[in-house]
């Protein structure tokens, strides 16, 4: 005898109860996780499934650096948007499509001796492009020897910060490395920093800079304590860590409920 | 001297419960809040006298348990799928027990047992193929020939690597 059809309020809680669920997209369809299995199961299972399934996406590229828990995964990154993007075009009226379920995006690439491949970053910029208004949380690991990738890494982050980022809360940027031509320098300058920060969006509750080398260190600082002469929405930063061998510090914007309470 | 609640099943048969044991519904601590004094049977249409004895037991035998926190799980319960031994023992019935059980702890509102109830959903279904889901779950595949190729569409992307 069949039991009972479960409802999508059941199958939610179990399916969170997964391992692997605060894994990415990429991840779950490669290593046919439970989750993705899952998926597959029946029109109400897959219902269930697929907003954890593409609540995030990882794009991992460039060279395999040590003490990364992650294998590049470059070549799926055109695919993937080639596929998204193909599922919204023919969409018919109604339908729910994968990327409609994104919020997070996580972007790491390592490029100390080879190039970055431009079709990789359009790809996650397509991806982005269809989804202006629903991303929540953005976090950039960016580590690039060559002057034409930051310049290309940097036109991604100022276009993202300007225009695809409006009900963003979480941004977490971290420079990993390139001391003679930091990123953070180059998005965060001091000249320009207004007309970036500016435009960042009231919903943003923290902001994360980080960076690999400790020279940094000062600039940064710097920029941040423009940060703090700009925003009267800035509270006093809520964890502030140096370490030997990188630093992070976190700003949290004071949101208006707890600033009531 | 403890008062006691009459519970009234789908099949008209009556639970005699403390009322102190019958606020681990969150459904019924309402009710009872709303209502004030009564001796009315409480009336739960919802539930079968099988599954209902069931919930009882398992609400007597945790009734020393703090009241569960209404806030939702924290990142690490999430992951956790652990389950006390005698809960585990608790939850070994036929599985359309178990679902009925999941349902009734829906509708009742008492969140421990019906994470516990999920909780076994979940390792059920971990580490098992899509075909496993369906023999385990006597599931009947719902998709029509058109979705299955929409779907076989949507997953290209990831294969052929």
């Amino acid at each position: 005898m069949p039991s009972p059809t479960l409802p999508f309020e059941i199958l939610d809680k179990t399916f969170r109860y997964l391992p692997n669920n605060i894994s990415d997209a990429i991840k779950h369809h490669l290593n046919h996780t439970d989750l993705f299995n899952c998926s597959l199961v029946s029109r109400d299972w897959r219902a269930a499934a697929l907003p954890l399934l593409w609540h995030d996406i990882k794009f991992y590229c460039g060279e395999t650096t040590v003490g990364q828990p992650f294998v590049p995964n470059d070549k799926i990154w055109p695919r993937l948007s080639d596929s998204l993007m193909g599922e919204r075009a023919d969409a018919p009226p109604g339908h729910i499509d994968r990327a409609s379920y994104l919020r997070g995006i996580e972007l790491t690439t390592t490029h100390l001796f080879t190039r970055c491949v431009a079709h990789n970053i359009t790809a996650v910029v397509r991806i982005l492009q269809l989804i202006p208004s629903q991303l929540r949380r953005i976090k950039f690991s960016l580590s690039s020897s060559a002057s034409e990738d930051l310049e290309s890494h940097i036109g991604v982050l100022q276009m993202i910060l300007l225009s695809l980022a409006q009900n963003l809360e979480d941004f977490t940027f971290f420079d990993d490395d390139a001391p003679r031509c930091g990123i953070s320098h180059s998005v965060f300058p001091y000249a320009e920093i207004d007309s970036i920060l500016k435009n960042i969006p009231k919903s943003l509750r923290t902001l994360s800079l980080g960076a690999d080398n400790l020279s940094e260190h000062y600039s940064i600082l710097q920029n941040f304590s423009k940060v703090y002469e700009l925003g009267t929405r800035i509270s006093t930063p809520s964890t502030s860590q140096i370490t030997s061998a990188s630093y992070e510090v976190r700003w949290c914007w004071r949101s208006p409920t707890i600033a009531a309470a | 001297m403890t008062t006691k609640v009459t519970l009234t099943s789908s099949d008209n048969e009556n639970f005699s419960v403390n009322k102190e044991i019958t606020k681990r519904s969150i459904l019924i601590k309402n009710m009872l809040e709303d209502v004030g004094k009564s001796d009315t049977p409480i009336p739960l249409p919802n539930v079968n006298s099988k599954v209902l004895r069931k919930v009882i037991e398992w609400c007597e035998y945790h009734c020393m348990d703090p009241l569960a926190p209404t806030n939702e799980n924290t990142e690490n319960q999430k992951q956790n799928t652990d389950i006390e031994d005698w809960d585990q023992k608790f939850i070994e019935v036929d599985q359309e027990t178990l679902f009925k059980i999941i349902l009734a702890t829906n509708y009742l509102n008492i969140k421990p047992l019906l994470d516990i109830g999920c909780k076994t959903i979940t390792n059920m279904i971990k580490g098992k193929s899509p075909e496993e889901i369906y023999k385990t779950f006597n599931i009947v595949n719902n998709f029509t020939p058109k979705e299955e190729a929409q779907i076989r569409k949507e997953n290209k992307w990831a294969e052929d690597q």
